[in-house]
């Protein structure tokens, strides 16, 4: 009878014990990682909110186009809060991993390890996608400006042409970054670009060989002839 | 920090030469070389004729002409008495001929000439272009005797022009400089001006402004702005006819609005505690003896400039509405629906609109250049409406057109100051 209560209870109660005493110091080291988390995240992202406040970059954001963009998409928050948030959320994520590997080793390690190898290029994807969306409103807008400017009729059009081809080309980078189908990304951006080169060469070169003719002998020549006699004689200064 | 070096050796070992001078008189130049020789004999012979005991220089500040300019200011005989008649001056008039360092422009070519100026304790300067046909030897005496005689620190031109020249000053720099800081100056970018030694010095002291549009076009507006806004005296010389060579064609509208502009709107945001207080305008004495001038007539493409108008309020409103209110837009739009002869801006859309673009280029509502590249069409309707208006007017009406406009820029400055401060 006494065996029977070691082997049936006292063992499973011990080595429930035994996996308890083990469990719990790790139990407790993942939950104080995840406060520390918490707390580093919440004073990494109020630093970042405060400096980006300090340095304007809301107001940026504003005039390269950003904040309409986030607009659209119903988010109303400020960018420098928005950006914060995901940098705590990033810091939280991570300790949250370290957390998890104290508890299991074992199953943890591999998603650990692959989580932490694809951070930095997730990291460098967003940032290559902030950058290009910036770089492709701010350059869309002075090609509109210009060619409005120069009374070119399709500036509208032109200004969207510039704004999609740098931001395909943006979003090819990132997922080539992100190691997301790069043969494809690639292949099709050069297809896409190669292909739109091509459209215009033929149109221009082949089917419309009369009108490039009548092109460059007007714009080139009687044209700007002509432009010069009509053009304002004012001074503006 | 140790003060920048902007001369070479070369015009340093001259500046030691002369040692020191009463007279400077400034002409910057690129490819001038058609027109130069003139506004050196024209200078040299004021010179003589109304300053024959002061000692004098030219300095020829270039930017790199690559035609004959340089050559041509080089051979140009600046002591020949059959000029004026007159007998041979004690003082010979020094001739300096430099290159400017710097940003490519204006501006750059005119701080060399301050530096020259400081260096060698000039009393008196001015400045002229290079691209002058109507310059004659009384402009020098214009420009430099209210410096000397009556103790000015700056004379700005003032001219007799076309009533459709110069519509950038007529339409915005003219009457927002006036409703900003109090002063009736009629060409505050004219381009030939008079100034102290004095105040070439102050100008030098402004080190952060030479890598900006001021060393380009802004530099005019610079100036006269600055005398007006710290206190130096301000006056102006009528100087006749302003006619000179035919404008580059390869100059480009948006460009000169944004150099212009800019320097104007950056003056505004540095000068804002002076201009807040000031309410209206006051004169500006004016010397010289004021004549009548045939001028010549200028062609003007109404329509080009209504379809720029139109154009813009097609392609660029989505970029207007980020800092233009919903009236002012709706009524800009408006607009559009007018044709030919009935096209009309009106004056208080217009100043109202210009208040628009200069306080969100104060509160740095999207990019600068953008956001004044973006007001040419917007101001090539408004040069359409005014053409429209006083095709059949006098020069006087035209003036007295001009003169209501300021009124309303005058009226309108509550309004500025309330978009300014919210």
């Amino acid at each position: 009878m006494r065996d029977f209560f070691e082997v049936a209870v006292f063992t499973p109660i011990r080595r429930l014990y035994e996996e308890l005493v083990l469990f719990i110091p790790k139990l407790l080291g993942m939950a104080v990682l995840i406060f520390l988390g918490l707390f580093l995240g919440w004073i990494v992202a109020q630093f970042v909110r405060r400096s980006l406040v300090a340095m304007k970059f809301d107001k940026l954001c504003s005039q390269v186009g950003i904040t309409t963009f986030l607009e659209k998409g119903s988010i109303h928050k400020p960018t420098s809060e928005l950006l914060a948030s995901c940098i705590y959320w990033l810091i939280v994520i991570s300790f949250f991993m370290i957390g998890l590997r104290t508890l299991d080793e074992s199953v943890t390690s591999g998603v650990f390890s692959r989580f932490f190898y694809f951070l930095p290029n997730l990291i460098i994807a967003l940032f290559i996608s902030i950058i290009g969306f910036i770089i492709s409103k701010f350059i869309a807008r002075s090609v509109l400006i210009g060619a409005v400017n120069a009374q070119i009729r399709s500036a509208k059009l032109l200004s969207i042409g510039v704004d999609v081809l740098i931001l395909i080309f943006t979003l090819s980078l990132a997922l080539e970054q992100l190691g997301i189908a790069q043969n494809t990304i690639v292949a099709a951006f050069s297809i896409l670009f190669g292909g739109i080169v091509l459209a215009l060469a033929i149109a221009f070169g082949l089917g419309g060989r009369q009108l490039a003719r009548d092109f460059l002998e007007q714009h080139l020549s009687r044209r700007r002839q002509k432009e010069r006699e009509e053009e304002n004689q004012f001074s503006h200064l | 920090m140790a003060k920048e070096n902007i001369l070479n050796s070369a015009v340093l070992k001259q500046i030691e030469r002369i040692k020191e001078t009463d007279i400077l008189i400034g002409i910057p130049s690129y490819n001038n070389a058609h027109t130069i020789g003139h506004v050196i004999r024209a200078v040299n012979a004021g010179l003589v004729k109304y300053f024959p005991d002061r000692r004098s220089l030219i300095v020829n500040s270039d930017g790199g002409s690559r035609d004959e300019t340089t050559a041509v200011v080089n051979q140009t005989e600046i002591e020949d008495p059959r000029l004026i008649m007159l007998s041979h001056r004690p003082n010979p008039i020094h001739k300096i001929v430099t290159p400017y360092h710097g940003l490519p422009g204006k501006g750059s070519a005119f701080r060399t000439i301050f530096q020259i100026a400081e260096n060698l304790h000039a009393k008196a300067c001015a400045v002229v272009d290079s691209d002058l046909r109507s310059i004659t030897p009384e402009w020098i005496e214009l420009l430099i005797k209210p410096i000397l005689l009556e103790k000015f620190d700056y004379v700005a031109p003032f001219y007799l022009r076309h009533k459709y020249d110069g519509t950038i000053t007529n339409s915005i720099i003219y009457p927002l400089t006036r409703a900003l800081y109090g002063k009736r100056i009629r060409q505050p970018i004219g381009g030939d001006f008079g100034f102290s030694g004095e105040l070439a010095s102050h100008y030098l002291t402004k080190d952060e402004v030479w890598g900006t549009d001021v060393a380009r076009y802004g530099i005019d507006i610079w100036m006269t702005t600055t005398a007006i806004a710290e206190g130096y005296r301000v006056c102006q010389s009528f100087l006749g006819a302003k006619i000179h060579d035919a404008k580059d064609p390869g100059s480009d509208l948006s460009a000169m609005l944004a150099q212009v502009l800019g320097a104007v709107f950056n003056l505004a945001e540095a000068h804002q505690n002076i201009w807040f207080s000031i309410r209206g305008s006051e004169p500006t004495p004016i010397f010289g003896f004021r004549f009548e001038v045939g001028l010549e007539p200028i062609n003007v493409n109404l329509d080009r400039m209504i379809n720029a108008y139109r154009q813009g309020i097609a392609d660029l409103s989505s970029v207007w509405k980020k800092f233009l209110p919903p009236d002012i837009l709706g009524n800009l739009k408006k607009l559009v629906g007018s044709n030919g002869a009935n096209f009309c801006f009106p004056d208080t859309l217009w100043v109202k609109t210009v208040f628009e673009f200069l306080v969100a280029h104060y509160k740095n509502k999207m990019d600068r250049g953008h956001l004044i590249k973006s007001m040419a069409p917007l101001y090539l309707g408004r040069i359409a409406s005014f053409v429209i208006e006083t095709y059949n007017s006098t020069a006087a009406e035209v003036e007295n057109k001009i003169e209501l406009l300021c009124l309303e820029y005058e009226n309108l400055k509550p309004y500025l100051l309330e978009r300014w401060r919210n």
